[in-house]
């Protein structure tokens, strides 16, 4: 058949239009053959490599390369739509600086910790990291090694990596950066409900009456949340947004009902609804009644500090999330004092702003949608704020149906899926379970097919305590994967550079880019990213998205979970496990880790002939057998008839996506709502059965202040966090020339009143400074975050400008999530 | 710390190669090593920092104009949205009125000769076509931004598909020919 | 939309070619597929049978391609016509021959996006799925 261009442009333009239209062309209607297979294009679909949101991306690929990313429209998360950052997804992989081989520190041929990097073999990488992790754990045991991740390693990596850390090495020393991001989520869900993750999901967007925003910036960190939520608001006259916040920015614009409160005073105003809706008779007594008990928490807990601290030897009850039972008349007396006028003395937000937001919580026929994320868990008192929240919602019943949804947001890809699902924090293993609880890990030995009673039952050192253990000497080997903790922790120059190059310490990162994390170790590993990778992401809503690999890596950048399998070859059970165990489970004696973990009989079991043919897969071709079959299929066996079921793994390859649990090969909309969540019993209404007696619990607990308050000298509340161009550290987006030239540096958002009291202008370099760093920066006082006087709002996303060392270390107590929104600086010109 | 971040032209131009090999002469000046030696000296492998050691904050760049020529930029695949060329910062953007709209609403675009926003900000959520554009398309910068006048740190690689194509295209030719 | 100007600046003459979406009452789907094929200037590429049609157009002049939508915005029953892609093209290139030496492969593999595992009819639609009870 012959073709003319004419024919090639017409058939292109039918093909644009019917793509928009969703209409599939017939092939008898499109009867245009091309030239040659040089035009064709392989779309494919993928979760975005971005935030908690999970949108469906289609992906374009073609001769091994990325060349289109857009918002797939049969997603149900976002039905075409993507972000700018999803637009530009194609870029990501692309940056000239992608490292694709691995690097050491040397000098004159040997590896020195003052040494130049110099690129060396995977063979002599594994090397080095094999004698630094055999000789700390002879000297030290399992507690002298740590590996850190994070919510975007895929549920295979981190599934692969607390197997590593937790059975192969028995130590618990592994956390996700999740830690400084979901901590406090997880803590208020499982202290209320005793179960992990949000009841309701996205659909509630379109039931809605109401939406409450505490604390949250869901335009510029959730966008594409944002437009349903957009979409209901503008298409539904009667339905009202209210945003709390301790700045303005951008979801102001949509605002019903906008609140600028001081920082922490989100307690207070929660206790105070908490009031009103007592108060104003608006409790519903047949769902406390049958659904709910009170709880009243021990108080003065403490900032998650170094013991030495003086502000947590100061504290009656340091680390403590003891709670004693109470009724609802004590709760009732406990808020009492929280009166509007209290709260809007402590706030700052008129008490007739406070009482119409009450109003839709009070109001029955209200259905209301709360929304959190990083203003609510970065908090001191990250787990009670949650617990407020679900307080509220739990008083009047508005829960688990259509509408009716407190909704912890997430900010990482797979945060939920991965970080909190699979359990890679240190306290905690797949499916909710615990270290601490033996019948927890006896179940997990069980599963795992290793031998009974060898998991180690104390909690790891959480993302913070690993840091402050570096610098300690306490851990002396330290992997990263996934994350850039010299960019996003805490108090950089105190506590995280002089861990990192502490002369006792060997530091490896993993990673895609040259981060100042990858700087700052002693041993980079070269990393293939998103889809260069078969992967598996969790979003918010509890729906898990399985990826195929589009493409290859460039160089020897291999997957994160390329490399935790390889080097568990390195090690036998004998050198790594006790000797008393392996005398009384002789049949493991000898056997690498490797085997002993991914080559067990359940990791291997999948042969390559499951291995889609359109695709890669070099790790399982590599290794003989499906391997990311085989450790999801494994990982699932934890949570299935558990509450925490997901669907056979191939079938998540079809669709996009499903909401977990998956009974029956049918997604849950609504946990604990009869008639939605299959784990319901009929009759029962609501069952909040991650308690034993099917009860969720309401707090009582009061308004503390924050670690550290402005005073004379550091006179200014400091808040970090995002820009809607650039996700977390900037590693990825920083790297793609229109993001970067949409915000190419971090700038300190100013009041225009504060700027004139200290004689400075718009574009003026001045210093933030804290009591533990500085960074140099720019005044800005225009643009889209108009903070209040007296609070200062610098993001995070600049490698030039660490903001992180600047702000405080101080964590919840019972999360141990750090506090980026609140420390106290002050403001001077260069 | 004397260090400043490089000028851009320099940066752009920098390599992964030249800055590690930047660093390894600037090391080799300093024979004997104390443990602050690393954080001390210039970045060796990072790229966002310029020269800056990563314990010591520098003057950063100025804060740049916004690009206001008008000129419609290359796109690197049809579905992409275009960048804004022209400076936004004083629209109104919000429930109560999208400036953007006034020129880039179909019906006003051939007045304002602005591009009109294309058909699928006309879909909603179930890819019907409204009359307006979609509450869900509303905020036109959750996907739409503008430009700085500045150089990227770091150039990017990305292939557009149509050089794909050519050189899909070329290859085949000269394999036929063969 | 998209245009290729830059590509014409030696050429004089030039053609348009351009695709839309029709969206007419699904009840005149049939009628109105009657009268686009009717006019002798439009392509229909594809259809949903329930009110869309993909139609392509080529014309010298971009005014041709505007009289042409409002010619199809005045047949009854349609609701709306909209302009989804315009490519300009030197005419005298159109009619040059394009290789074809590898496989022979439909167009909707090409741009439509599509997953290439998916002949999954058969597993749910999430709207389906809302909801179903389990026993």
């Amino acid at each position: 058949m012959k073709l003319t261009r004419r024919d090639v442009i017409k058939a292109q333009a039918a093909a644009t239009a019917a793509t928009v239209a969703g209409i599939s062309l017939p092939a008898s209607a499109s009867n245009i053959i091309t030239s040659s297979k040089a035009n064709k294009l392989t779309w494919s679909k993928a979760p975005c490599r971005f935030c908690g949101t999970g949108c469906g991306i289609s992906v374009a690929t073609k001769d091994g390369k990325v060349v289109a990313t857009h918002g797939d429209e049969k997603a149900p998360v976002n039905k075409g739509l993507s972000c700018v950052k999803g637009y530009f997804l194609s870029k990501i992989m692309y940056g000239k600086d992608r490292i694709t081989t691995p690097m050491l520190r040397k000098t004159d041929g040997v590896y020195d910790k003052e040494g130049e990097f110099t690129p060396v073999s995977w063979n002599e990488a594994f090397d080095i990291m094999e004698e630094k992790f055999k000789k700390v754990l002879k000297e030290k045991g399992p507690e002298g090694i740590s590996m850190f991740g994070s919510g975007q390693w895929t549920v295979h990596e981190g599934y692969a990596a607390v197997k590593l850390m937790k059975a192969g090495f028995l130590s618990n020393n592994i956390d996700p950066n999740a830690r400084h991001c979901m901590a406090s989520a997880v803590g208020g869900f499982m202290r209320t409900f005793g179960i992990d993750e949000p009841m309701g999901c996205y659909d509630d967007m379109e039931a809605a009456d109401a939406f409450v925003l505490w604390g949250s910036n869901m335009a510029e960190m959730h966008p594409i949340l944002w437009t349903r939520i957009a979409d209901r608001r503008l298409s539904n006259p009667h339905v009202k947004v209210a945003v709390l916040s301790t700045f303005e920015h951008r979801s102001f614009d949509l605002a019903d009902i906008p609140a600028v409160f001081t920082p922490q005073t989100d307690m207070v105003l929660l206790n105070a609804i908490a009031n009103y809706i007592i108060e104003s008779d608006s409790v519903n007594h047949d769902f406390i009644n049958k659904h709910v008990n009170f709880r009243e928490g021990v108080t003065d807990i403490g900032y998650g500090l170094r013991p030495t601290h003086e502000l947590q030897m100061k504290a009656k009850n340091p680390n403590s999330g003891a709670s004693s039972p109470i009724d609802l008349d004590a709760f009732a007396k406990f808020v009492k004092s929280y009166t509007f006028e209290y709260a809007e003395e402590m706030s700052g937000v008129p008490a007739k702003t406070i009482e119409k937001i009450a109003k839709l919580y009070a109001d029955p026929k209200i259905k209301v949608m709360s929304l959190w994320t990083m203003g609510v868990n970065q908090h001191t008192r990250g787990v009670w704020t949650n617990n407020l929240l679900y307080n509220i919602h739990l008083l009047t019943g508005k829960i688990s149906e259509p509408g009716n949804s407190p909704f912890s947001l997430t900010g990482q890809p797979s945060a939920c899926g991965t970080a909190r699902e699979v359990g890679t924090f240190s306290h905690r293993l797949p499916a909710d379970m615990v270290v601490k609880n033996p019948k927890h890990r006896a179940l997990a030995e069980k599963l795992w097919k290793i031998p009974a009673g060898i998991l180690n039952g104390k909690p790891g050192s959480h993302a913070v305590q690993q840091i402050r253990d570096l610098k300690d000497s306490k851990i002396n080997v330290c992997w990263n994967q996934v994350n850039n903790n010299v960019q996003a922790g805490a108090n950089i120059n105190e506590e995280i550079l002089p861990g990192y190059r502490n002369p006792d310490n060997f530091i490896i990162t993993s990673d895609a880019y040259p981060t100042v994390t990858a700087e700052a170790s002693d041993l980079i590993l070269p990393s293939a990213m998103w889809v260069e990778k078969e992967g598996a992401f969790g979003n918010a809503e509890r729906r898990t998205q399985v990826w195929y690999q589009l493409v290859n890596a460039p160089g020897d950048a291999r997957s994160d979970l390329w490399q935790l399998v390889e080097f568990s070859k390195r090690f036998t059970t004998d050198e790594v496990w006790p000797a008393k165990v392996l005398a009384e489970n002789p049949e493991f004696k000898g056997k690498t880790l490797y085997e002993v973990l991914y080559k067990n009989g359940q990791v291997d079991k999948f042969p390559l002939s499951q291995i889609s043919p359109d695709y890669e897969n070099q790790e399982s071709k590599e290794h003989g057998f499906y391997l990311q079959k085989g450790l999801f299929e494994e990982y699932a066996s934890f949570g299935r008839g558990h509450g925490h079921d997901l669907a056979d793994y191939d079938r998540y390859h079809k669709e996009r996506g499903l909401r977990w649990p998956v009974v029956n090969g049918v997604e849950t909309k609504w946990r604990f709502k009869e008639g939605s969540d299959p784990y319901v019993k009929e009759g029962s209404g609501w069952q909040f059965y991650g308690k034993k007696d099917n009860k969720a619990i309401i707090f009582a607990l009061p308004y503390e202040p924050p670690a550290e308050s402005p005073d004379e000298e550091f006179d200014m509340w400091l808040s970090t966090g995002r820009v809607l161009e650039h996700w977390h550290s900037g590693s990825m987006t920083q790297r793609v020339p229109e993001l970067f030239k949409a915000f190419p540096n971090a700038v300190c958002f100013m009041h225009p009143e504060d700027a004139k009291k200290r004689g400075m202008r718009r574009g003026d370099e001045v210093k933030v400074i804290s009591r533990r760093g500085e960074i140099r920066t720019r005044i800005e006082t225009r643009g889209r975050n108009k903070p209040p006087i007296g609070l200062v709002f610098v993001p995070w996303f600049d490698a030039s400008q660490l903001i992180n060392k600047v702000t405080l270390d101080a964590t919840d107590p019972l999360s141990k999530q750090t506090d980026y929104k609140k420390c106290a600086v002050k403001i001077e010109k260069v | 710390m004397k260090a400043t971040r490089v000028n851009k032209a320099v940066k752009n131009a920098m390599t992964f190669a030249m800055t590690a090999v930047l660093a390894v002469s600037s090391i080799a000046l300093s024979s004997t090593v104390s443990a602050e030696t690393v954080m001390d000296n210039a970045p060796q492998v990072s790229t966002l920092r310029g020269t800056a050691p990563l314990n010591a904050e520098v003057t950063p760049p100025i804060i740049d104009k916004v690009e206001n020529n008008d000129l419609k930029r290359q796109r690197d695949y049809p579905q992409q949205p275009p960048t804004i060329p022209h400076d936004i910062s004083k629209y109104q953007l919000d429930k109560n009125f999208n400036k953007c709209m006034d020129c880039h609403a179909r019906k006003f675009a051939d007045e304002a000769q602005a591009p009109a926003v294309s058909v699928t900000h006309y879909m909603n959520r179930d890819g019907e076509f409204l009359g307006e554009v979609s509450p869900r398309r509303y905020f036109c910068t959750q996907c739409h931004v503008h430009q700085l006048e500045t150089e990227p740190l770091v150039e990017n690689e990305f292939i557009d598909m149509n050089k794909l194509i050519q050189q899909s295209h070329s290859r085949n030719n000269s394999s036929d020919k063969k | 939309m998209r245009t290729n100007k830059i590509a014409l600046d030696d050429v004089t003459e030039e053609s348009h070619i351009s695709s839309f979406i029709v969206f007419c009452k699904a009840e005149k789907h049939q009628a109105v597929e009657k009268e686009l094929l009717a006019q002798a200037d439009l392509e229909i590429h594809g259809s949903d049978a329930k009110g869309k049609f993909v139609v392509v157009t080529e014309a010298k002049h971009q005014g041709i391609i505007l009289d042409r939508i409002d010619l199809i915005s005045a047949i009854d029953g349609v609701i709306n016509t909209s302009m989804v892609y315009h490519q300009v093209a030197a005419l005298d290139e159109l009619d040059d021959e394009i290789d074809h030496a590898e496989t022979d492969q439909p167009i909707e593999q090409i741009y439509q996006p599509q997953l290439c595992e998916v002949e999954d009819s058969e597993a749910p639609s999430d709207e389906e799925s809302a909801l179903q009870t389990v026993q």
